[in-house]
């Protein structure tokens, strides 16, 4: 078998992996980037919704590639395409939408802001909040955030401007500014990972404002995926290789307890090995657990890091609160009703005065952030949510076709979407499966769900909220379609970091507390899911991490 | 009494044994620490498209009618047989990584037949739309403790009808974006073509 020898192999292309890739590279380690996907390029970008969303472009068939999934103790387990963030060079952030937040000190010290709080298996970040903020601020001008936070008082990021002015907001977000001050709130501008005006020394194009952003990627290169930013940025350096569709089997050990390297199959079906000094593993919180539960050894017997039992424990995902709100046009006079029909795509504001909470929700002191959307173009999703009767029964017929007609021609749907904490559970974790398997012949992640009450009450607390701001906007009707619901793109805790190794499975340095040379960069190195999507998080992170491992490589 | 010489040949001689030993010492330690295998099962090919009709002809019947009784159009929109929804569903249960869409479907067809004979001893294509009205309500009940229920089955039928209905009509070789036009959809119709707002 062929083995290759580098200085860092990095598993995973996403927010954990490619910010290493890039760092690493750049201080002169030859980096060689594995990623399970293909790599797409702009011709490849289709804005088909079966094609693109209804198809193995971002995640695999289940019959290919499962996971398996535990909806609550004694739930029957289902074999499922659920849990998969996307697999491409890039990862999630080619299709993510870019709403980029930064977590808010709380985050970081919410075991120690929540005493009364059982029933959890929480612990606080090894560090706060100033030591992640100079690397929030690297992402934002090397990834390209475009914003304006003026408006709200509760973002730690100060009054700084952003390194790429606000994307334009539909003329609604106006409305949305009246009628959340007038309720006490404090609706500000979306921070995006769009760039808003062009960088054409690093091919990239300005945001053209098409109505499909989310879930398809972008074909000039505006949204700040790793794929247009830092996975260029590491190869232009010439020490970094990127191959596609390369499955990783295992992480290969030393005796001595180091990682040697990993052991994977290319896109030839070849299995071919590759001996590292550093290993980083970036595959997201679910597979990044999966490949060190795999990486059994006679000195690791019950996989990589988990002499304490907590590799794949701890998983959060986000606790996903989210209304659809319909505005009839016969319910507003012009001009109104013309400026409903204007099809600039993004609302762009969102609410985080639910941040913190007082009264604490069941003993937790925070909830997070909530904001508007319209509801998205892709014509099959937007049907699929008519097909529930107010008894619960199926509409189909005559009435289906009335409802499209209400649905498409009558109205428009704006729609609230939050994120709220997912504390940590026993209940809520990542073993293998020991009968599924993928087409490697691998044990497929099991995943079992539970979220803790606290978490559901804090996101009732902020549905409760968005309803009545839908219904002072104008909603006719308002529906609940998640309150406690999954958001299974937001992933953390299963490889956390602390600096306890019996309650923590990576030093703060970002390392296995019992592997000094293999690291977890992605969310399974986040205790915590926050208030916010976590990938402006993870990508901070990884950059802290990987900085750290170049300073202790030159000393 | 050791002489100088005698001790850089004895001492050189340790030192060089002692050498050697932490070499293969050190050479031990970064040796593979035996892995245990992950596997636990044979490798196999990617999922493959079906290789042969997915539907017989009493299936493809049942369905096509299903069809225009869960999508019937209106005075504008067209019906699913006009949109060609079933051509688009025959393609996507041939699909790979759809076989048990495609198992469903069959399935659903003969339970369609038999509660339709049940009731009116009749099929079901045979059935005043009344009749077939009422086979479909009944299919929307749910059979929780049954290998197969019918209400899990026929929502899966209409998701798929309505993917092909709402999809792109390249999809089901369909006339050019009826659909579409009456609902206003604003998505592309070249799927590659640039759709920026004025």
């Amino acid at each position: 078998m062929k083995t290759e020898t580098f200085d860092a192999v990095v598993v995973g292309s996403g927010a954990g992996g490619a910010p290493v890739a890039y760092v690493l590279a750049a201080s002169g380690a030859r980096v060689l980037v594995l990623e399970k996907g293909p790599r797409y390029g702009p011709h490849d970008f289709v804005r088909d919704e079966i094609v693109t969303c209804r198809r193995d472009f971002w995640v695999p068939y289940p019959e290919d590639d499962p996971h398996v999934v535990v909806e609550g103790p004694g739930a029957k387990p289902s074999v499922t395409h659920r849990g998969w963030i996307s697999q491409c060079v890039g990862g999630g952030t080619v299709h993510m939408s870019g709403f980029f937040f930064r977590y808010h000190p709380i985050d970081f010290e919410l075991r120690s802001r929540a005493p009364d709080l059982t029933g959890t298996t929480l612990i606080d970040w090894p560090f706060g909040y100033a030591e992640l903020a100079p690397y929030y601020d690297r992402v934002e001008k090397e990834l390209g955030v475009s914003g304006d936070l003026s408006q709200n008082p509760f973002d730690p990021r100060g009054g700084d401007p952003f390194p790429y002015p606000p994307v334009p907001t539909h003329p609604i977000s106006q409305w949305i500014d009246a009628k959340g001050r007038a309720r006490g709130f404090h609706p500000f501008h979306v921070p995006r990972a769009i760039i808003t005006t062009p960088e054409e020394a690093l091919g990239r194009g300005a945001c053209e404002f098409h109505q499909l952003c989310g879930s398809y990627g972008c074909e000039n290169a505006a949204k700040s995926s790793t794929l247009a930013t830092y996975i260029p940025r590491a190869e232009a350096t010439g020490r970094c290789t990127v191959r596609e569709r390369c499955m990783v089997e295992r992480i290969d050990m030393r005796k001595d307890g180091r990682a040697r390297g990993v052991l994977y199959v290319d896109a030839s079906g070849d299995r071919r090995r590759v001996e590292a000094d550093v290993v980083i593993v970036a595959c997201g919180a679910i597979e990044s657990a999966r490949l060190l539960l795999m990486s059994r050894t006679a000195s690791f017997r019950d996989g990589l890091g988990n002499s304490a039992g907590l590799v794949g424990k701890n998983l959060c995902l986000s606790s996903l609160g989210h209304l659809a709100g319909v505005m009839h046009y016969e319910d507003f006079a012009e001009p109104e009703r013309k400026l409903l029909q204007n099809p600039a795509p993004f609302v762009g504001r969102a609410v985080q005065d639910l941040y913190e909470l007082d009264p604490p929700a069941q003993g937790l002191p925070k909830a997070g952030t909530f904001h508007f959307l319209w509801a998205h173009e892709n014509p099959i999703h937007r049907t699929e949510r008519l097909l529930d009767g107010r008894d619960g029964g199926l509409v189909y017929g005559g009435a289906l076709m009335e409802r499209l007609r209400e649905r498409f021609n009558a109205s428009r749907t704006l729609e609230v979407e939050s994120f709220s904490e997912w504390l940590p559970t026993d209940g809520c974790f990542v073993e293998l499966d020991e009968q599924v398997s993928d087409r490697w012949g691998l044990p497929a992640a099991k995943i079992h769900i539970a979220q803790h009450p606290a978490s559901i009450a804090a996101t009732t607390r902020m549905v409760d909220a968005s309803e009545t701001l839908l219904r002072d906007l104008g909603c006719r009707t308002v529906e609940r379609i998640d309150v406690g619901g999954v958001t299974w793109v937001l992933q953390s805790g299963t490889c956390r970091m602390g600096a306890d190794p019996s309650t923590s499975v990576t030093t703060p340095q970002g390392n296995l507390h019992e592997i000094q040379n293999l690291y977890v960069t992605d969310g399974g190195a986040l205790p915590t899911s926050g208030g916010v999507p976590n990938t402006m998080t993870i990508l901070a992170n990884a950059l802290r991490v990987a900085e750290g491992i170049v300073a202790r490589e030159r000393a | 009494m050791t002489t100088r010489r005698t001790f850089l040949i004895v001492g050189g001689g340790v030192a060089v044994a002692g050498s050697a030993g932490y070499l293969w010492y050190q050479r031990e330690l970064e040796s593979l620490d035996p892995a245990l295998d992950p596997h636990i099962a044979d490798r196999r090919p990617p999922a493959q498209p079906l290789d042969f009709p997915p539907f017989d002809e009493v299936a493809e019947r049942v369905l096509t009618q299903m069809y225009d009784d869960l999508i019937p159009g209106d005075a504008e929109l067209p019906s699913a047989s006009e949109a060609q929804v079933m051509v688009y569903v025959t393609s996507m249960a041939r699909a790979p990584g759809f076989i048990e869409v495609r198992n469903r479907l069959v399935k659903l067809s003969r339970w369609l037949d038999l509660e339709s004979r049940r009731r009116f001893q009749t099929r079901y294509t045979d059935l005043p739309p009344e009749g077939r009205r009422q086979v479909l309500d009944a299919a929307t009940v749910a059979e929780s403790g049954r290998s197969f229920d019918p209400s899990a089955a026929l929502r899966l039928a209409l998701q798929a009808g309505l993917e092909g209905y709402l999809g792109h009509p390249k999809h089901r070789n369909a006339e050019p974006f009826t659909v579409w036009n009456e609902l206003g959809v604003r998505m592309p119709r070249d799927p590659k073509m640039e759709h920026s707002h004025s």
